[in-house]
C-alpha cells in the first residue's frame, strides 16, 4: 500500500489564498474548503508537479527543500490525509 | 423623494396589508408583504416609518404573506404561518408571533434567495466608510453590542445579515430592526435612551424578543456601501475585561466560512469573496462584558489609519 503512486484528481482546479505560511485551499471538485499548514500544501503541490509514491515524493522534496529525516517519515501519513480529503488520489 | 410608510395612516397601512400587500423596501430588496394581522401592521408601523413604499414598481423581490391558518384551530389556538410565493415554509407559529414571524421570515428570504451577494450571518456596522463585520452564534452578544454602537456613532448597515456584493467585495447596507432577546432587551432599553421597540413577545424558540427600531440616519443611507475593514468575532462574558486579539486569517477565513448562509452554494465566486475580505480586513476575536468598554475598543478600531 506504501507504493501507491499519488497524482492529482484529474478535472481539479485547486484555488488557494496563503496568510502567515497558512493555506486555504478551494476544491472544484468537491465544493469543499481547506486549511492546511505550510508543509501538507508543499506535498499537494509536488503531487500536482508530478505523481509519484511517497518515496519519490519525499526524496523530490528532500533535495528541493533539505527535508530532515522526521518531516520525510511524515510524508505517508500526510498523503493519506490529503485523499482523505480528497485533494489528491491514488492512480 | 420616495414616499415612506409613514406617509400612510394607520388605517391604510392596515387596508393596504390586508389588500392589495404593502411593498416595502429594505436595502437593496422590494418585498411584496401582506397580512389582515393587526399586530403586524402595527408592528410595520411602528419599525418600518422611515422605509420607502414602493408603489411605483409592480416588481418585487420577495412576495411574503402573514396568514391565519383556516380551520377551527383558528378559534381555540390561533396561528400565524409565512407564506412565500404562495408556499408556507415554516411551521405554524402562535398567532402572537406574528411580528417577529415577519422578521424571521424576511431574513430567511434573502439568506436563501439573494444570492448575488455572500452572506454572513453577523452584524454590520460602518464609520467613515469602512464596515466591521460581527459574525457570531446566538448568545454571543452580538446584537447587544451592535444596538450599542449604531446608537454611539456608528451606522447600522445589519444586525443579522452581512451583505458581501460578489461584483465588488463591497459591504451592502440591509439596516432592519435590531433582534434583541431576554436580558438584552432592558440592557438596551437601559442604556441607549430614546430607544423605541416592538411589544414583547414572551415563549418563542428564543426567549422573549423585541425588536429595536433602526437609526433613521442608517435608513437613508441605506444606498452607501461600505468597504470590509474589520472582521470582529464577539463574545460577551460576565465579568470579563475587553480583550480584543488578533486572529489569524486563515482560520478567521474558516470561522467566517461556517458563519456564511451561501458560502457552500456559491462554489469558487464564494471563496474568492471570503478571502477578498480577510486579505483586506483586520480580523479579531473581542470578549467583553461592558458596553462603555466594547465603544472605546471600537473607537481605538475607527481612529486606525485606512
Amino acid at each position: 500500500m506504501n507504493n501507491r503512486t499519488w497524482r492529482a484528481i484529474p478535472g481539479q482546479a485547486l484555488r488557494h489564498r496563503e496568510w502567515d505560511d497558512e493555506f486555504i485551499v478551494y476544491n472544484n471538485l468537491s465544493g469543499d474548503t481547506h486549511l492546511l499548514d505550510g508543509s501538507a500544501m508543499l506535498l499537494l503541490r509536488a503531487v500536482a508537479a508530478a505523481p509519484g509514491n511517497a518515496a519519490a515524493l519525499a526524496e523530490r522534496l528532500r533535495s528541493a527543500l533539505g527535508l530532515d529525516q522526521q518531516e520525510v517519515d511524515e510524508i505517508p501519513a500526510m498523503l493519506d490525509q490529503l485523499a482523505a480529503l480528497s485533494l489528491i488520489e491514488a492512480a | 423623494m420616495m414616499p415612506t410608510v409613514a406617509s400612510l395612516t394607520r388605517a391604510e397601512l392596515g387596508a393596504r396589508l390586508a389588500g392589495p400587500g404593502l411593498r416595502l423596501q429594505t436595502g437593496a430588496f422590494v418585498s411584496r408583504v401582506t397580512s389582515p394581522i393587526g399586530a403586524v401592521a402595527d408592528g410595520i408601523a411602528l419599525l418600518y416609518a422611515d422605509y420607502p413604499l414602493r408603489d411605483d414598481t409592480p416588481f418585487a423581490d420577495f412576495h411574503i404573506a402573514l396568514a391565519r391558518p383556516a380551520g377551527l384551530r383558528r378559534w381555540f389556538r390561533p396561528q400565524v404561518r409565512f407564506v412565500y410565493d404562495g408556499a408556507a415554509v415554516f411551521r405554524p407559529l402562535p398567532l402572537d408571533q406574528a411580528f417577529p414571524m415577519f422578521e424571521w421570515g424576511l431574513n430567511w428570504c434573502v439568506s436563501s434567495r439573494a444570492h448575488s451577494y455572500l452572506v454572513i450571518h453577523a452584524a454590520v456596522v460602518e464609520k467613515d466608510g469602512r464596515a466591521a463585520i460581527l459574525p457570531a452564534p446566538p448568545g454571543s452578544g452580538k446584537s447587544t453590542l451592535c444596538a450599542a454602537l449604531v446608537h454611539n456613532g456608528w451606522r447600522l448597515l445589519s444586525d443579522e445579515l452581512a451583505m458581501i456584493r460578489l461584483a465588488d467585495g463591497m459591504v451592502e447596507p440591509l439596516p432592519r430592526p435590531i433582534s434583541l432577546k431576554n436580558a438584552s432587551i432592558g440592557v438596551i432599553r437601559d442604556y441607549v435612551q430614546g430607544t423605541v421597540f416592538s411589544r414583547l413577545v414572551r415563549d418563542t424558540v428564543k426567549g422573549t424578543v423585541a425588536h429595536l427600531k433602526a437609526p433613521a440616519d442608517s435608513v437613508a443611507r441605506a444606498g452607501q456601501c461600505a468597504v470590509p475593514a474589520w472582521v470582529v468575532f464577539p463574545k460577551y462574558e460576565a465579568g470579563a475585561a475587553p480583550v480584543l486579539a488578533p486572529l489569524g486569517r486563515a482560520g478567521a477565513f474558516m470561522q467566517l466560512a461556517e458563519n456564511s448562509f451561501n458560502y457552500t452554494v456559491l462554489g469558487q465566486s464564494g471563496f474568492d469573496a471570503l478571502g477578498g475580505i480577510i486579505h483586506q480586513a483586520g480580523c479579531y476575536s473581542f470578549t467583553y462584558s461592558a458596553l462603555d468598554d466594547a465603544l472605546d475598543t471600537f473607537a481605538q478600531l475607527a481612529r486606525e489609519p485606512a
